[in-house]
């Protein structure tokens, strides 16, 4: 009991550093992204437990200012994604934004 | 006194003989066991080894089954292990005045000599052995054949090789086995230029349909000809893959990107043979319904992510949508569910379908 309860507050730990630790962002694999986001993210922001977030929803610059410190978004000490997996979800939303080439329609 | 004599000169004959011998006799150095009596070279096995086969003519090859064999054999031999030989003896042609030519690892190696005095005694009248064995042989020969099962490792453990299909194209593009491209024996000079530009590094794998399929041979020996030093024949060819290792024989060809089909690979196989895959249209019905590939399936990713088991894995996959960004949603997914799935792609395209559907696809960027 004990041991686990240590074990998951390491693992938080250690997500909360690494997710608030600044990293490069971008040039990550948007195609990726948008199943990492399906999986890790949309479980909650499906309009129901979290706001509907699309890659539309915010302009490139925008979804930058989110994600350069990503320990302010509210629910990241929810988050389970490592940090190449995190630089895929921003591809996608950035990728995919309201002043993008190719602004994601619905899903 | 002259009994003397001759028996000085008998011994010295047999001193000038053994200095006279062969320089290669210093290998050999009178193996420890029984010599076969009739011992034949090189230039008499090529002769037999090769397509179409001769009737009443058997190669046989005495080392274990397992690797030596699989690993390369002599063109056209048969398998009979000499710790096998009398398990495996129903092999051997009926007619007893066949040639038998029995060899294994070289002039140190008693297995091909055991096994020939083992076909005598069975009643057959012309045995030989091809003492100097595999190694001579393929130090002189223009390339070796190997079993499927080296095939498989060589593909599992990603090593330098190139796989060539030799058969007419349209058989390769029915099914191949994976990693193969096609170049038909007719068509080899013409498309050379599709091997690789090292000739000494490279090993070619040349196969085609089976044991009397001759295509891949023919080719085997133009390839060594141009000057390419690792040359082999699966000699069991697609048919021989199909039975031991499974029919998803479709070899996609990847594109660029991870996960992606080759665009062109994908246009040529919808039309000229689009039951080779399986095609799952990513989009909406609403969309689906204005316009799409002729053979598509349409099952949105919400619906793969409930029942992505019911597509079914006999043929190589293929997700469409009309960017390429939910087919690649599509792509990863599966690939999450099933990590060990093979042959599962996307299209990285962007797709204008007409109500027809005949439709245009463009790359991405
Ligand atoms: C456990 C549920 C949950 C998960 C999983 C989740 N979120 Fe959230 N997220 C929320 C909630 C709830 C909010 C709204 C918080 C508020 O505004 O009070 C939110 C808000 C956000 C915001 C807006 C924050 C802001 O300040 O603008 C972003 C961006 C965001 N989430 C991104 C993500 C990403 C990216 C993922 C996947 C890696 C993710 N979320 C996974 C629950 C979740």
């Amino acid at each position: 009991m004990n041991r686990n309860l240590i074990v998951a507050l390491a693992a938080t730990l250690i997500t909360v550093f690494a997710v608030s630790m600044a990293f490069a962002m971008g040039d990550g694999n948007a195609r990726k992204g948008k199943f990492l986001y399906r999986k890790n993210c949309r479980t909650c922001h499906n309009g129901a437990e979290a706001p509907d977030l699309s890659p539309a929803d915010r302009t490139q610059a925008e979804w930058k200012a989110t994600f350069a410190d990503t320990g302010k978004i509210k629910c990241s000490g929810d988050w389970t994604v490592n940090e190449k997996d995190l630089n895929d979800i921003f591809t996608y939303l950035h990728d995919y934004a309201k002043d993008s080439p190719s602004p994601a329609k619905c899903s | 006194m002259h009994k003397k004599m001759i028996a000085a000169a008998v011994m010295l004959a047999f001193a000038l003989m053994a200095f006279a011998g062969p320089v290669a006799a210093e290998e050999s150095k009178t193996p420890a066991f029984r010599q076969f009596h009739t011992i034949v070279d090189y230039a008499f096995v090529a002769k037999y080894a090769k397509m179409p086969k001769q009737k009443d003519v058997m190669i046989i090859d005495s080392r274990p089954y397992k690797p030596k064999y699989v690993d390369g054999y002599i063109p056209t031999a048969v398998s009979i292990p000499a710790s096998q030989f009398e398990k495996m003896a129903d092999q051997l042609p009926k007619e007893k005045d066949a040639l038998l030519i029995f060899y294994c690892g070289g002039l140190a190696c008693p297995l091909s000599h055991k096994s020939a005095f083992m076909a005598e005694e069975m009643g057959y009248t012309n045995v030989k052995v091809y003492a100097e064995g595999y190694p001579d042989f393929k130090k002189r020969h223009a390339y070796a054949s190997i079993g499927l099962e080296k095939l498989h490792s060589m593909l599992a453990e990603g090593e330098q090789y190139m796989l060539i299909d030799s058969r007419p194209y349209q058989k390769f593009l029915e099914g191949a086995i994976p990693s193969a491209i096609g170049i038909p024996e007719t068509q080899f000079a013409a498309k050379r230029g599709m091997l690789p530009a090292d000739k000494a590094g490279t090993t070619l794998v040349f196969y085609c349909g089976g044991y009397k399929c001759a295509l891949s041979h023919k080719s085997a020996v133009m390839a060594r000809a141009l000057g390419y030093k690792q040359v082999m024949v699966a000699e069991a060819g697609y048919p021989g893959w199909k039975e031991m290792f499974g029919a998803s024989g479709t070899a996609v060809q990847a594109g660029e990107a991870e996960g992606a089909v080759d665009t062109d690979w994908f246009l040529k196989t919808i039309v000229e043979n689009p039951s080779a895959i399986t095609l799952i249209d990513v989009r909406d019905p609403e969309e689906f319904a204005m316009g799409h590939f002729p053979s598509a399936t349409n099952m949105t990713v919400n619906m793969i992510d409930k029942n992505a088991a019911d597509i079914p894995t006999d043929k190589p996959i293929v997700f469409t949508c009309s960017t390429g960004a939910r087919a690649g949603e599509a792509y990863y997914l599966y690939m999450d569910k099933f990590s060990d799935a093979k042959d599962v792609f996307y299209l990285e395209a962007t797709i204008d379908f007409n109500e027809d559907n005949t439709y245009e696809v463009h790359p991405n960027k």
